[in-house]
């Protein structure tokens, strides 16, 4: 089959990114319970990282400020 | 510690998830493509379909098993990080946002604009599939023909599309990350700048400033992380595109209700039984009548084009009684294997009416009709498997004994006893090693085993040598007795001792009879019998 008539037999394609995920999530409903125990651990990890990032607060202001002599700045 | 086990256990949880979901998507696919037409398979090369199978379901699983949990991530973490940046400074949180905002529109920018070559890249990879898989079933044609060349400069436009799609789409998705990581650099520049300032004025601790420019980082570190996906994502939503846009074409439509059902003649009366008895009928599920399953086949001024104003057949009518051989003759496209097409309904009428033992075949349910016909093709397909299970493969519910007396019957028995092991003997890649004669005789006892009492033979015996033929005639001659029987032949010495020839041309009889009355007539038939007319 040449080129030419090898693209006349192919469809012109429709393209709608909303309506693929949707039901490409159609899929993923029948493992609602696997996906609601996936969605809770990714939770705590990622409160877990934001948690973390606030500890250095704490740490600066109450222990390695307090424990050193701050220098002063003066402006000009 | 916490974030890492929650961490360990989602990963392996969506490893469960995305494969259990693909391995649905194939089943689906699957199931509905054995419910398409013969019209879907007419338009599509076997690479092309292979290729749903392989790159197109393939190309989900990153958006599944990767993006969708690092997107939630995404998502959770900037809500947190946000929430404690505005309780460390609103101020400083305004500035990063207005940066944020800006990494955000890069993306959707540049991703709009590789999408559509995304989408373009998996469809020439598709054309280079079924093309590659044309020119490799049709190696032969392309020698002898001498087309090596013009193969390959086809091949060539087909490599060059998808190179030069592939080179438009990384070139924007792979310029994606840079952009991002720079932007989030200079996002953390400024942030670092001014909290250094806030903490001199002595509006910000200095704790919060570096709680502050920690979370900037983290921010920016799972949004570049999907910048870095995104080209598993547009290349996900293209496979998807085109696997549900293939789940999307209309199956086989069968408005028949009218079902094939095992029966029992008890003194002329006939009554459905739940076991094999040799005798069928045909059931109305409305009225529960029952009809016996003779073979009587009649075409009622039928009319059919496959694709509008094109004709290819044109008011035939004709009829086969139970138990009569009808043959067709004619040259190529007049029409011939159209006929045997609707009356197995791959194809339905669009004017007139094909009744099957009086009843309109389009009443009768597609699988009952066609499991009362049965066929035997010029290319013969076997199926990896023992050649018993070729056999049984007309009637799963077969004993190995109905399979051997089919064998019998089409005269393939004894070849096969000659076989390494005999009826346990693996065929593969389609009965490779088995003669085309062999394979056809395996074809015939297939059919033979389906027991049908409609029998069609389409060029069975074109490809095969006359000494081959006279001994697969011996097997179909058994297979024919007491059957009806639709015969396409283009050698004519194989027609002679038909009820019925038709003679067709430009999808209309021309002439009817049976050999001698053809004969006697001096016409088309008579001409190419004697030599003097040749089939195109």
């Amino acid at each position: 089959m040449s080129e030419s008539n090898y693209r006349e037999i192919r469809r012109s394609r429709a393209n709608d990114i909303p309506a693929t995920v949707k039901r490409i999530f159609s899929y993923l409903a029948q493992y609602k319970w696997l996906l609601v125990i996936v969605f809770l651990c990714i939770i705590i990890e990622a409160l877990t990282n934001v948690a973390s990032s606030y500890f250095f607060t704490p740490l600066i202001n109450d222990y390695t400020c307090a424990a050193l002599p701050l220098p002063t700045f003066t402006a000009g | 510690m916490c974030g890492i086990t929650a961490a360990y256990i989602y990963r392996r949880i969506m490893s469960i998830v995305t494969t259990g979901t693909l391995h649905n998507m194939r089943l689906d696919l699957f199931s509905h493509m054995q419910d398409m037409p013969v019209q879907f398979y007419d338009t599509h090369t076997h690479g092309e379909l292979m290729n749903f199978y392989t790159n197109d379901i393939d190309a989900i699983r990153p958006l599944i098993g990767d993006t969708l949990p690092q997107m939630i991530n995404t998502i959770i973490s900037l809500v947190g990080s946000m929430t404690m940046m505005i309780i460390l400074s609103p101020k400083l949180t305004l500035i990063t946002m207005t940066l944020l905002v800006l990494v955000t529109s890069v993306s959707v920018f540049v991703g709009k604009r590789s999408r559509k070559y995304f989408v373009k890249v998996m469809r020439t990879v598709s054309d280079i599939n079924g093309y590659v898989e044309e020119m490799l079933l049709g190696q032969k044609e392309v020698k002898v023909f001498s087309h090596e060349k013009e193969s390959v400069k086809a091949f060539s436009k087909f490599n060059d599309e998808t190179m030069e799609a592939s080179i438009k789409s990384n070139m924007f998705a792979q310029s994606l990350m840079p952009i991002n990581v720079n932007l989030s650099y200079i996002s953390y520049a400024v942030v670092a700048v001014l909290g250094a300032k806030a903490c001199i004025d002595g509006s910000l601790e200095l704790g919060a400033l570096a709680s502050f420019l920690l979370y900037t980082r983290q921010i920016a570190g799972p949004v570049s992380g999907l910048s870095q996906q995104f080209n598993g994502v547009m290349m996900s939503i293209a496979g998807a595109e085109r696997m549900f846009e293939v789940m999307d074409t209309p199956t086989e439509v069968d408005e028949g209700k009218i079902e094939l059902v095992n029966a029992i003649n008890e003194e002329g009366v006939l009554i459905e039984c739940p076991q094999r008895t040799g005798t069928f009928a045909w059931k109305d599920p409305a009225t529960g009548d029952l009809t016996e399953l003779k073979g009587d086949i009649r075409l009622n001024d039928v009319t059919f084009s496959y694709v509008p104003d094109k004709v290819v057949l044109k008011d035939v009518s004709l009829y086969a009684k139970p138990g009569q051989k009808i043959a067709f003759v004619g040259s190529t496209g007049a029409g011939k294997t159209t006929i045997t097409n609707l009356i197995n309904r791959f194809y339905d009428v669009q004017e007139g009416v094909i009744t099957y033992d009086g009843i309109p075949v389009n009443n009768i349910k597609k699988s009952s009709l066609r499991k009362s016909l049965g066929m035997v093709l010029q290319d013969t397909n076997l199926f990896s498997g023992t050649v018993m299970d070729n056999i049984r493969y007309g009637n799963l519910e077969a004993t190995d004994e109905e399979c051997i007396a089919a064998a019998k019957l089409a005269n393939a028995d004894s070849f096969i006893n000659r076989l390494p092991d005999g009826y346990d003997t693996m065929l593969t890649a389609n009965g490779t090693n088995l003669s085309q004669g062999q394979r056809q005789l395996l074809n015939i006892a297939r059919a033979a085993v389906s027991n049908p009492p409609v029998l069609i033979l389409d060029e069975a015996t074109s490809s095969i040598d006359t000494h081959t033929e006279r001994v697969i005639e011996k097997g179909m001659d058994k297979l024919m007795q007491g059957r009806t029987v639709f015969v396409i032949a283009h050698r004519l010495s194989t027609v002679r001792n038909s009820n019925a020839i038709m003679v067709l041309e430009h999808g209309q009889i021309v002439e009817r009879g049976d050999h001698d009355d053809l004969l006697r007539q001096k016409g088309r038939y008579y001409k190419l019998y004697t030599g003097a007319a040749e089939l195109d």
